[in-house]
């Protein structure tokens, strides 16, 4: 049975206080899902049998066959806290002792890591799940930052303690002590991206913003829990509870003495009064001590129905447990206490979620959370709808409240204001609420709540932004951590199905945040994807459902990219077509940690000049005359090239600006080796001799103009390309780590780290391999090591490809530029200076 | 008041533009007596200067891509044609355009020593001069200048300069053609199409255009839609960029109303040369 209505959801929906938006978040299968099903269960929407099996939010039949989650889903539950006591400790003062919970789960998988930034920009809090046995891992850490960088607080779930006392049987105090090492490590990442407006936000177990338990089992706890039931029974402070129950903090229980270390007989607080009796469930149960049980039982006031008493072995465990600590309890306590509400959180996210002014009426009502103030909506990506190319775009209410037959600005990621370009004025046909795999109508939905929209999709690409004022700028475009570096090219088996194709691609393109679709020169239908997974679950949909067409699939192939690596021998020059017209051009290397900022975001062709131009004389030892004369950002507008005005006082230069950005756009998207896109390059325009009258220096003189000077620019200075490198992070038994360097050395990979998890026999290595080598890796991988092997691959950085000039084609970069020249359908050699 | 008849010295360069302009002429009533032509100055190799054609000058103001073709004109029109050399090239590039004084004479000013002329070259422009006095000792009566300018500040005012000088009314009946009724970029393609008039694209020069375009008609509507088109890609089609107006293609008129012409121009044999740069979709 649902325990709760829409209608109570809708009640709670006005009261911004009363809602916690969070997502769940961790590295692949540290148990998000089955987490999030002890929550589903407790709002009644699965039964408790089944709770930790079913994965409710793993709402594909792929993602319950891999047992991966693939896409975040959403889903608005409702809670109520019992216990008067712990209303007093909600830091922002409610009425109400209701909650409205908005929680999305995301994957795990690197490979599907845009799907968790599309998630965190919608809400304010994030659970993050850590597996105790393999602790903080690579995806952990990723997820941690991606979630400090829009702000959003963390708390923290120790999970698969079931684990470590079944399988690994350790002592109470080895587990303090692993628990105390996962937490330290959690906390060091998240010291690491320490944000000022954010504050602290590291996590301790005995502030109540750490939980462990085990979601297969469906129990958890708090310390803040143990230190209720213990602050009733000796009658002590609560409070005072909490902080002596974690850390070195030991009692004797002959002399009743608190100490500070263990001499003298004391033992560890957190050992003796929290761990001891669930050992002793354990205990008892795993070795069938029938008589002890109910002892037990009757001491921590567990009932059992006669059904569950008849269970035994780890069903029984199961039951007890769930009885004893329920998941849900301390899940939905510490969210309630710890995470923020909406109206706490936007006063502190608005200025890194809105991009126009912080004092216009947008940023005001987006601050306050307000209901009233003008609509500013973000749609952070579409979910597909059992009607077949039709999707709900899913987002959250900043300010202002949207209902059906709204009539709403769509501004699509390009739109800006008071342009025309990439914007809709439209009516949002329906309001809905994304409950799992169930939609609710709804009528309106205000300020501060995730929502899903119907009638939106087609004036969307991907994601945006929807407002009723007409002076509104963009909320933020999303920064994602991945790219789409690995691509395959696809066609029909039957070439009457080539419309279903292109339509499938559009569809494709719609339904995930990261992957890329388009049509290269020679004509192929090209996907990219963030990694292997990623693409071969995006084909299958495409093959499956999108398309719904028999499809042949090429064998995938790596993104280069184009760089430079030192300064043109020569200033390079370029003739317009009609001649009358002089461009001069310099290419050098742009410092890589320039290039990280601008990929990061952090460096952007949108910030205040002044400020950017500071960053760069500053950090990066860039004069500050040129660093205020970027011209643009390339490709697409916020690539990591540049182009900088260096001329001296040409007459008419600013006439001509915009068709040498244009051409810059094409070339530093299509270089000149072998139109891959170019990277880490900085042009100068040093001189420009033009024809005096307009009409002799239009677009069609100048783009291809700038085009030329651009690529004999870069061809004067050293050209080389660059490759993709992924760290992979692989967790293997000591006796399987030959197996490991072995594959690692012939893929051109190189081990960097290597790290001994304390007290078990598990190593962590690091590594850097080429993207181009990982193909096939994990099969590799898993046949030289038996299968004991578990490598996670993401993309991290570029390294020039070695072994001499790409223009040669004796070298090995040679052959691959004349590979991938054959393959787009180009002339085998690279044009030379003069094309 | 009628309005005056002119005489009117027809300056063409084979392009659609300027025979255009001719009819223009007719139309308002002026009588058309000579037509004159700038062509390149011969390379010391070639033996005569009519029959090869020497490399395409790029010059700012002429049209000389086919000007080997212009001596057709004289049959194809039935009017008497002059020919003169270009001399120089483009000195002084300002948009608006003003003759260099003239050499001062050296007793007025004895210091500083006089350029040796050499070395001073002339403007581009100034080879109308030889030219259009040439076509005046022949026809006396001669009274305008026609050009086939539309868009070109830089080249109306040259002729101009030139034309004032001579005393002769200069004639531009393009001149802002895409702003005047119906306002359409391609008004002045639509209307060559309209009388008839075929003239066939000969030179690219442009981002955008490629050797496909060679050849082609240019004020058929098909290759005006694919004119428009390609120029979309490059900053619009306005500013006269599918008129050719900033040197992004040159035509040469073949055929026209026979009002006009008497004759028509066939193309036999034809050659594609490329030059440097490249022209790409």
């Amino acid at each position: 049975m649902v325990n709760f209505t829409v209608e109570e959801i809708r009640a709670l929906m006005d009261k911004a206080a009363n809602i916690r938006n969070m997502s769940v978040i961790a590295h692949v299968d540290h148990g998000k899902s089955t987490l999030t099903d002890s929550l589903v269960q407790r709002a009644g929407i699965i039964s408790s049998a089944k709770a930790g099996e079913q994965r409710f939010t793993d709402t594909r039949p792929d993602e319950q066959e891999r047992g991966v989650t693939i896409k975040s889903t959403a889903i608005s539950l409702y809670a109520s806290l019992t216990d008067p006591e712990d209303m007093k400790d909600i830091p922002l003062k409610v009425d109400k002792n209701d909650f409205l919970i908005n929680l999305i789960d995301s994957p795990g998988h690197v490979d599907f890591s845009s799907e968790v930034t599309a998630a965190l920009r919608v809400t304010d809090g994030a659970l993050v799940v850590v597996d105790t046995v393999e602790g903080v891992c690579v995806q952990t850490e990723t997820v941690l930052r991606q979630a400090l960088g829009e702000r959003i607080k963390p708390v923290v779930i120790i999970n698969k303690v079931d684990r470590a006392l079944l399988e690994l049987q350790v002592s109470k105090e080895d587990l303090y002590q692993n628990f105390s090492r996962v937490i330290e490590s959690v906390n060091v990442v998240i010291a690491t991206y320490y944000d000022k407006v954010l504050g602290d936000v590291q996590v301790y177990p005995d502030k109540g913003t750490i939980a462990f338990g085990s979601g297969l089992h469906g129990w958890a706890f708090t310390v803040r829990q143990f230190a209720s039931r213990y602050a009733k029974k000796f009658g002590v402070d609560k409070n005072k509870m909490m902080s002596r129950l974690w850390g070195d903090n030991f009692f004797n229980p002959k002399t009743k003495k608190w100490t500070k270390t263990a001499e003298g007989g004391g033992e560890r607080a957190f050992n003796q009064f929290v761990l001891d009796p669930i050992f002793r469930i354990f205990g008892a149960v795993m070795n069938f001590k029938k008589d002890e049980i109910p002892k037990l039982l009757e001491k921590l006031e567990i009932k059992l129905t006669n059904e569950e008493k008849d269970l035994e072995g780890k069903q029984l465990l199961k039951a007890i447990m769930r009885k004893f600590l329920p998941a849900a309890d301390a899940l939905l306590e510490m969210m309630i206490l710890h995470l923020p509400s909406p109206v706490t959180a936007q006063k502190y996210r608005m200025e890194t979620l809105y991009e126009g002014p912080p004092d216009d009426e947008n940023a005001i009502g987006i601050r306050d959370c307000d209901p009233k103030g003008p609509l500013m909506l973000y749609v952070s990506k579409m979910v597909p709808t059992s009607d077949k190319g039709r999707f709900y775009a899913f987002g959250r209410v900043f300010s202002g409240t949207v209902r059906s037959g709204l009539k709403v600005r769509i501004q699509g990621p390009n739109y800006t204001p008071g342009k025309k370009e990439d914007l809709f004025v439209k009516a949002v046909q329906r309001t809905i609420l994304m409950m799992g795999r169930y939609v609710e109508p709804i009528e309106d939905v205000p300020a501060g709540n995730i929502l899903g929209l119907v009638g939106i999709d087609q004036f969307l690409l991907k994601s945006g932004t929807l407002t009723t004022s007409e002076t509104a700028h963009n909320l933020k475009v999303m920064k994602f951590s991945v790219s789409p570096v690995v691509q395959r090219s696809v066609e029909v088996k039957n070439a009457n199905d080539l419309p279903k194709l292109v339509e499938g691609l559009k569809r494709l393109s719609k339904s995930d945040p990261c992957v890329l679709t388009f049509i290269s020169d020679s004509g192929e239908h090209v996907v990219a994807g963030a990694g292997e997974l990623h693409l071969e679950i995006c084909l299958k949909d495409l093959e499956e459902d999108h398309a719904g067409v028999p499809l042949r699939i090429s064998d995938p192939v790596v993104q280069y990219r184009e760089t430079v690596g030192a300064k043109s021998s020569i200033t390079a020059l370029s003739k317009s077509p009609n001649k009358h017209n002089r461009l001069y051009m310099i290419a050098e290397p742009l410092a890589e940690e320039v290039c990280k900022e601008i990929e990061q975001g952090k460096i952007g062709p949108r910030d205040d000049f002044k400020a950017r131009a500071r960053i760069l004389a500053d950090e990066h030892g860039w004069d500050v005359t040129d660093a205020r004369k970027i011209w643009c950002f390339g490709p697409d507008t916020n690539g990591a090239n540049l182009l900088v005005d260096q001329t001296k006082a040409v007459q008419y230069l600013n006439e001509i600006k915009d068709s040498v950005v244009s051409g810059f756009q094409w070339a530093t998207k299509e270089g000149p080796v072998a139109e891959e896109p170019m990277r880490a390059i900085r042009f100068n325009v040093m001189d420009v001799t033009l024809h005096a009258d307009a009409i002799h220096r239009g677009g069609g003189q100048i783009i291809p103009t700038a085009r030329r000077v651009l690529y004999a620019a870069a061809l004067l200075a050293e050209p080389g390309l660059l490759e993709p490198v992924f760290l992979v992070e692989i967790q293997v038994p000591e006796q399987a780590m030959g197996g490991i360097y072995g594959v690692l050395t012939r893929r051109r990979g190189h081990v960097f780290e290597e790290t001994q998890r304390p007290g078990t026999p598990l190593f962590n290595i690091k590594a850097y391999l080429p993207v181009n080598e990982s193909f096939g890796f994990n099969a590799d991988l898993r046949s030289n090591t038996s299968g004991q092997a578990f490598p996670q691959s993401v993309f991290d950085h570029w390294q020039l490809l070695p072994g001499g000039s790409p223009l040669d084609p004796s070298t090995m970069p040679g052959k691959i530029v004349y590979d991938m020249r054959k393959r787009k359908g180009l002339k085998p050699d690279v044009p030379g200076l003069r094309m | 008041m009628s309005p005056t008849k002119h005489k009117v010295i027809a300056l063409i360069s084979g392009g659609k533009d300027s025979l255009f302009s001719l009819l223009h002429c007719l139309t308002n009533g002026h009588e058309i007596v000579a037509l004159a032509n700038l062509h390149p100055a011969p390379s010391p190799s070639a033996l005569t200067p009519a029959d090869t054609e020497s490399p395409d000058i790029d010059s700012y103001m002429y049209q000389t891509v086919g000007h080997s073709l212009i001596p057709l004109y004289q049959e194809a029109l039935n009017l008497p044609l002059y020919r003169h050399p270009i001399l120089g090239s483009a000195r002084c590039t300002a948009r608006d355009y003003a003759p260099a004084p003239a050499p001062i004479p050296i007793s007025a000013a004895p210091e500083p020593a006089p350029p040796n002329p050499a070395e001073v070259e002339a403007d581009e422009t100034e080879s109308l001069l030889p030219l259009l006095q040439k076509v005046i000792l022949a026809h006396p009566d001669a009274t305008a200048l026609s050009t086939g300018a539309i868009l070109s500040t830089y080249q109306r005012t040259r002729i101009e300069s030139v034309a004032l000088r001579l005393g002769l009314v200069p004639l531009a009946f393009l001149w802002q053609y895409p702003y005047l009724p119906p306002y359409a970029q391609t008004a002045l393609l639509s209307d060559m199409a309209a009388v008839g008039m075929d003239a066939r694209i000969i030179k690219v020069a442009s981002g955008g255009l490629d050797e496909g375009f060679l050849g082609l008609d240019v004020a058929d509507p098909r290759t005006v839609a694919r004119l428009v088109g390609r120029m979309r890609r490059f900053g619009g089609s306005g500013g006269g960029a599918v008129l050719g107006e900033g040197g992004e293609f040159e035509t040469l008129a073949v055929r026209g109303p026979g009002v006009l012409w008497k004759g028509r121009i066939e193309i036999r044999e034809t050659e594609v040369v490329v030059g440097e740069g490249e022209a790409r979709r």
